[in-house]
Order: structure tokens, then sequence, then C-alpha cells
């Protein structure tokens, strides 16, 4: 299988960093997501992408797009249509008559039935809504990978550089306010990069290793009493051997490549936590 | 010297819930407010500390922003972020939302200082959300307390603590208004800790009127003082 793999290693590699990266940068924005309870955000951010990305293959194949409109407007589409429901979650979201949650609703399942019905009109060789939907990183635009690689170190930038921002604003919003901590911006640049990190994978990976990697890693490391820098950390590194491992598992046992990155780090996630417990028990 | 001047201020969100109010409060004083439940009380703090902004009127403090300290309620913390004590501590040294923020550092001694002062520094590496109510609102008084307050503000403290707890909390507060000079307003619920340590009342009436001044007992302890200055004490 070795031989096999890194014989193929120049068609693999864009792939499997592309994976690790993602994973690395997704699940450190994961610890947030779950940490604050919004893990249906990010689901109907995923779906809102997949939808992005479906309607540019749909307005490539109906106005016969060709050269640089053609590649970048699925992943146009897909960063535009998440800050779109980032933005309307911000402006309102908190509206009484309304409220975040059936925003949220609204926002995953009306991208969905447009993906379903959208989805059969795309030429099947320029793409199957199977495989934008449930993930197939066999192939990686090098387009892709730059542009996730990109946004991944300025999303990990920003949070080195205003990490403390970032928990005072998560942790106690009312005290961090009060404190002169610049708490909407904060939580702006927060959701931004949720979404343009989700836009950009779910192009590249899919729909579903995007949701995946954002919430398992995180769901794995939140029950440790690490420390909170250790959590983000080791968050990060589940999230990118999610990432690159399940690739490796789809190659080994021919599945497909987003249900193997989901399962692998659903097994870091009960292994994490099956440590944790015997851990506890232990002392 | 007044530390506080209210003027005609009116609070409230969609609309006014509470005054208007005009009074001045000295400082260093110790208030209590007090009211009934969904009066507006921990509306008026919200305003006083800047969560809120005032429907009508001003509020003016005589110090810098910087140096008000808000205690807010256990419950209003995300606790699923698995902070531990010393993370939730160090928070208190972040300020402002310029570059310089982001290149503050906390203080180690100070935090080590302010939780010895409330009797939790053994729990610095605990996890913030394991701790009892009463000792996650013991963490946030010591929070309060790093980095030189001249005000600190604390809605309902004694709801989530035990009276030895509570008085713990008011002890402390007391020392930083007499040893520092520190104003202190605190929201109770027939807190007779909190009632005995006061010494300014603002009262809010079921008809929502304020009443602002010294604490009754108070105004006669210091008519008898003034009374035995003059008459001499034997």
């Amino acid at each position: 299988m070795w031989d096999a793999l890194t014989m193929n290693w120049l068609l693999y590699r864009d792939p499997i960093i592309c994976a690790v990266i993602a994973g690395l940068v997704l699940a450190t924005l994961g610890v947030y997501v779950v940490a604050r309870r919004i893990v249906f955000v990010s689901a109907a951010l995923s779906q809102a992408s997949a939808l992005g990305v479906v309607l540019g293959f749909f307005l490539v194949s109906v106005f016969a797009l060709s050269g640089t409109l053609a590649g970048i407007l699925p992943v146009g589409l897909a960063l535009i249509l998440a800050l779109l429901v980032v933005f309307a979650l911000t402006l309102v979201g908190d509206a009484p008559s309304l409220g975040r949650d059936a925003l949220l609703g609204i926002a995953f399942i009306v991208p969905t039935a447009l993906t379903l019905v959208l989805g059969p009109q795309i030429p099947s060789e320029m793409h199957s809504v199977e495989e934008l939907l449930h993930g197939s990183a066999v192939l990686v635009e090098t387009g892709d990978l730059y542009a996730v690689a990109i946004a991944g170190a300025i999303v990990l930038i920003a949070q080195l550089v205003a990490f403390r921002g970032f928990i005072f604003a998560s942790l106690d919003p009312l005290v961090a306010q009060t404190q002169g901590v610049a708490v909407r911006v904060l939580d702006l640049v927060l959701f931004a990069s949720i979404a343009i990190m989700t836009g950009l994978v779910t192009r590249a990976l899919g729909a579903m290793p995007t949701f995946a990697l954002t919430v398992l890693p995180a769901i794995a490391v939140l029950g440790l009493r690490v420390g909170l820098r250790n959590v983000f950390i080791l968050a990060a590194l589940i999230g990118a051997a999610s990432g690159g491992g399940g690739f490796l598992v789809a190659y080994m046992m021919d599945w497909s490549v987003g249900a193997s990155q989901t399962l692998v780090a659903m097994g870091f996630l009960l292994g994490v936590r099956g440590v944790s417990v015997v851990w506890r028990l232990a002392t | 010297m007044s530390i506080l001047q209210l003027n005609q201020l009116e609070v409230g969100y969609q609309s006014t819930i509470l005054g208007p109010i005009t009074l001045e409060v000295p400082a260093a004083s110790f208030v209590l407010i007090e009211g009934p439940n969904g009066i507006g009380k921990s509306t008026l703090l919200k305003t006083l500390i800047g969560l809120a902004r005032p429907r009508a009127g001003t509020c003016a403090w005589q110090v810098d922003a910087s140096r008000l300290r808000f205690v807010p309620q256990t419950r209003t913390l995300d606790v699923l972020l698995p902070a531990t004590v010393k993370d939730v501590m160090e928070t208190g040294f972040q300020r402002g939302g310029g570059w310089a923020s982001f290149r503050s550092r906390p203080d180690p001694d100070q935090i080590r200082r302010a939780l010895e002062s409330v009797g939790m520094f053994g729990l610095k590496k605990h996890l913030f959300r394991e701790l009892s109510e009463g000792q996650k609102q013991l963490i946030l008084l010591a929070r309060a307390l790093l980095a030189d307050p001249a005000v600190i503000l604390l809605d309902e403290p004694a709801a989530s603590m035990d009276p030895e707890r509570e008085k713990l909390a008011v002890d402390i507060l007391k020392r930083e208004q007499a040893e520092r000079g520190c104003t202190i307003f605190m929201i109770a619920h027939g807190s007779e800790a909190s009632r005995e340590a006061a010494d300014h009342l603002l009262k809010i009436s079921r008809d929502r009127q304020t009443t602002f001044g010294p604490k009754p007992g108070r105004v006669h302890a210091e008519n008898m003082a003034q009374k035995e200055e003059k008459c001499g004490t034997p």
C-alpha cells in the first residue's frame, strides 16, 4: 500500500496537504463553535457553501463560461453565501420576532433543498452533487489548496495574535465589554473566519468532512482538564490527523474520502474521551 | 467629593423602566442597591458600567473607565470552555481593543495575592466550571481586585453564596473601601452582611421611585459622633 502511495505521491500530495491544513484550522475554530453552542451555525454554513459551489458550476454550464471566471465562480459564491449567513445572523439573528435558531433552520434547509434541485442540472463531467455534499478529495485543484492554505494561515495568525481577546469575548462577554475589549469586532472576525474557511474547504473537500472536521475534534477535547491553550492545540492536531489520516484510510479501504475523514475524527473523539474517563477513574 | 453623578438618568431597553434619577455618590462609599425583583436594578447597574445606553439623561464617572470593575452573576460566563481559574484571572488584565491590549501580560503576583485574599489560591489550576457557584463568585470578585480598581459594581453576588462566603466577600469589599478608597455598588436581596457593611442605600420601590442617601443607622451614628465631638467625650 505504501509503495503504491509513494509512487502516486504527486497525485495525492495536494489532497492530503489540503486535508491536513483544513483539519488544523477548522478544528481550532471548532473549539469556539462547540463551546459557544453554535454547532448548527457550522452545519448551516457548510450547506450554504455547498449551494454556492453547486450554483457556481450551474452558472458556468448554463452560460458556458471558461477561464478564470469559471474557476473562481464556485468558490466565490460559496464564500459569499457563507458570509451572507454570518451577516444575517449578526444583524437579525437576535430579533425577538425571529430568533437565531429560526434563521439557522432556514439557512440549513433551504440551501440543502436548492442544492438538490440545482445539482442534477450540472453536467456530470463537471461534478456530481454527491461528491460536493459528502466529500471526494481525491482531486484537489492547486488553486483550492493555495486558497485554503493562505486563508488558514491568516486565521491562525489572527488567533495567535488575539488569542486572549477571542477567549475573553467567548468566555465572559459582559465583563470583556466593560474592560473595553472589542467584543463585537472579535466576534465578527471569528464568525467571518468560520465562514471563509467553511466556504473554501467545502469547495475543496466537500460539505460533510468540513462539518466533521469542525465539530468532532473540538468535542473530543472540550472535556479535558489540560488548560485552554492545550485544548486548542490538541483539537488542531486531531483535526490535522483526521484530515490526513482519513485520506489514508479511504485509500486503504477504498472508502469515500469524506466519510473516512469523518469516521477517523469520530475515532479520535471516542479514543480521547475514553482515555479521559480512564484517567479520571485512575486518579 | 462625588465619584458618580447621575443627571435625569433613565434606564431601560425598548422603553424606560427606571428613572429619571438624579444623584451624586460620594467617593469611597459602599452603596447597597435594593428593590423588588424585575424592577430594573441590574439594568441600572449595566447602564452605570456602560453595558447599556442611557435612554435619557447622563451618567458621569469622575474616574477613568479603565478603573471600573464589574462582577457579574456566574451564570453569564460560558463555562463549556475549559478555562482554569488561572485562565479566568488572566482575563482581568485584558483591557482595551487596540494593539496594546494584545501585548498585555498578566501579573502572576497580583493574581496570587487576589486569589489568596478570597482563599482560593489552592484552586488556581482547577477548571472554573467544576467549582461551586459560591467559589466561582469569589473568583470573579478576586478578578475585580486586579490592577488597582477605583469602583467595583457587583450584580447580586450573595445569590450564589452561603452566609460564610458572603461575609468573606463583604469583608473583602469593606477592606478595599477602607484601605484603597474603593467605591462599592452592590445589588443585594435581603443580605444582612451587605446591609451592615453598606453606608449608603439606593432604594427602588415597587412604583419605581428611587431614593438615595446615607443608611439611616449611619446618619444616626454620624449625628451621635458629631454631638460627642461638640460636647466632648468623658
